[in-house]
């Protein structure tokens, strides 16, 4: 059978199998009930608020928790099984800590600087792939729509990952942006480092637009930091609840979960097996490069 | 790193009951679900349909792994993982929509919840596993 054929073929099956769905499951018209955004809202599980701030317990802060455990269970977990001859654990650690360590840190500073702020990129590397991973697992914290089990009510399974909360990559991005500003101003000193905002050869007329430009582009990098890490995993998310069944349970058209379903599972390998890691590569990488450049001398 | 090694074994660990009990910690939770499910009176025609679709897709997840793996052409293996993966999501999905209309919204409800807590054991275990797996082994 050609590739065309068994193209077509497969397509008639769809069509044949979404007919077949729809006779058994005709629409049901649209769904009001339904409201995805509120996968996202955060129902405070446990109140706390401290004057002006409100610090409550909700599901963010468990998948942060969450995160933190499994980043130091996992890494602890490897470096007191260390071998000679590895094992396939061992390995695939030992090849993350290497591009943490080499590609991401050392790739874009000194060796001294590399020593000294490895442990704050590694760690952000390695926090923010766990974050993004178990946030692809369909955990209970869904409480407002709790099933009744033997008197108890448990919260209903639903993807959700600190990081795809905009708090969360925005207080990474402040700790890396005061960090980088502090070590650059350590370096060189309040003057030489914003002396070192204006690229050499600069003519004189011109030292103060770019001095601004470069001033509004440092103040960019919080938003471009987080946003992109925020907007990378939210999307996911969203995309995996709409062809996983969103779009289904919103229209009230079974039959549209046929060709849904597979671009969902498409969705979740692909989010899973690139994005979670991708996005925590970058996140790092940056941070190092910022580092880098705030300690460089010029431009 | 592995010159920094803090202890020498020698030879890596071979799979265990530990890891076997980790890989099928699913089927455990399959089980005991039932339990649970007659105590407190939770739909049964749910857990049988559930139950049935999430042992029918391991089996066929079991057997493309096993032609994948016996084939050397990367086109096929691809060709029999994704669509088995597909055809896996289709199979409980068609399985918990099926419930929910034959018995009661209950029943689908019920089978829904078992599946996917059974995918939230069955797939963070399997990326557990997965290192310690033999490739030629693998299945």
């Amino acid at each position: 059978m050609s590739t065309k054929v068994k193209v077509f073929a497969g397509l008639g099956g769809l069509i044949v199998l979404a007919i077949l769905v729809n006779l058994v499951a005709p629409s049901e018209g649209k769904n009001e009930e339904f409201q995805p955004q509120n996968e996202f809202k955060l129902d405070p599980w446990v109140e706390l608020k401290l004057g002006p701030f409100d610090m409550s317990l909700n599901k963010a802060v468990l998948y942060l928790v969450l995160a933190c455990a499994l980043t130091t269970m996992a890494m602890l977990y490897v470096a007191k099984r260390m071998q000679e001859r590895p094992n396939r654990v061992q390995t695939a650690v030992e090849a993350a800590y290497d591009l943490a360590r080499n590609q991401i840190t050392r790739g874009n500073m000194d060796d001294k600087l590399a020593l000294k702020w490895f442990p704050f990129i590694g760690t952000l590397f390695f926090f923010i792939l766990f974050s993004n991973l178990i946030g692809y697992f369909p955990l209970p914290v869904n409480t407002e729509h709790p099933v009744d089990i033997l008197g108890v009510s448990v919260p209903t399974f639903a993807l959700y990952a600190a990081t795809a909360n905009l708090s969360v990559p925005l207080m990474l991005t402040l700790m890396v942006w005061f960090g980088y500003h502090y070590e650059g101003i350590r370096h060189q000193g309040v003057r030489g480092y914003f002396k070192s905002w204006i690229p050499a050869g600069t003519p004189p007329a011109m030292t103060v637009p770019i001095f601004v430009i470069e001033a509004i582009s440092q103040f960019v990098r919080i938003i471009s930091l987080s946003v992109r890490l925020f907007a990378n995993i939210l999307a996911g998310h969203l995309l995996i609840l709409f062809m996983g069944g969103g779009l289904v349970v919103l229209l009230g058209l079974a039959a549209l979960g046929v060709f849904t379903l597979p671009i969902a599972i498409a969705f979740f390998m692909f989010e899973i097996v690139l994005i979670a890691g991708l996005q925590a590569f970058i996140f790092a990488t940056l941070t190092s490069i910022y580092l880098g450049g705030a300690t460089a001398a010029h431009h | 790193m592995t010159t920094h090694a803090l202890e020498t074994h020698g030879q890596a660990g071979g799979p265990g009951v530990g890891l076997a009990l980790v890989r099928y910690l699913d089927l455990v939770a399959l089980a005991a679900a039932l339990p649970l499910f007659l105590l407190a009176d939770l739909p049964m025609l749910g857990y049988t349909v559930a139950a049935g679709a999430w042992l029918l897709q391991r089996g066929i997840n079991a057997f493309a792994q096993a032609k994948a793996k016996a084939s050397e052409d990367p086109r096929t293996v691809v060709g029999l993982l994704a669509g088995s993966m597909i055809g896996r999501g289709w199979l409980t999905a068609g399985s918990i929509m099926a419930v929910g209309l034959a018995g009661a919204r209950e029943d689908g409800l019920a089978a829904a919840i078992l599946c996917i807590t059974l995918f939230t054991i069955y797939f963070p275990m399997q990326m557990i596993v997965r290192p310690f797996d033999d490739p030629k082994a693998r299945g």
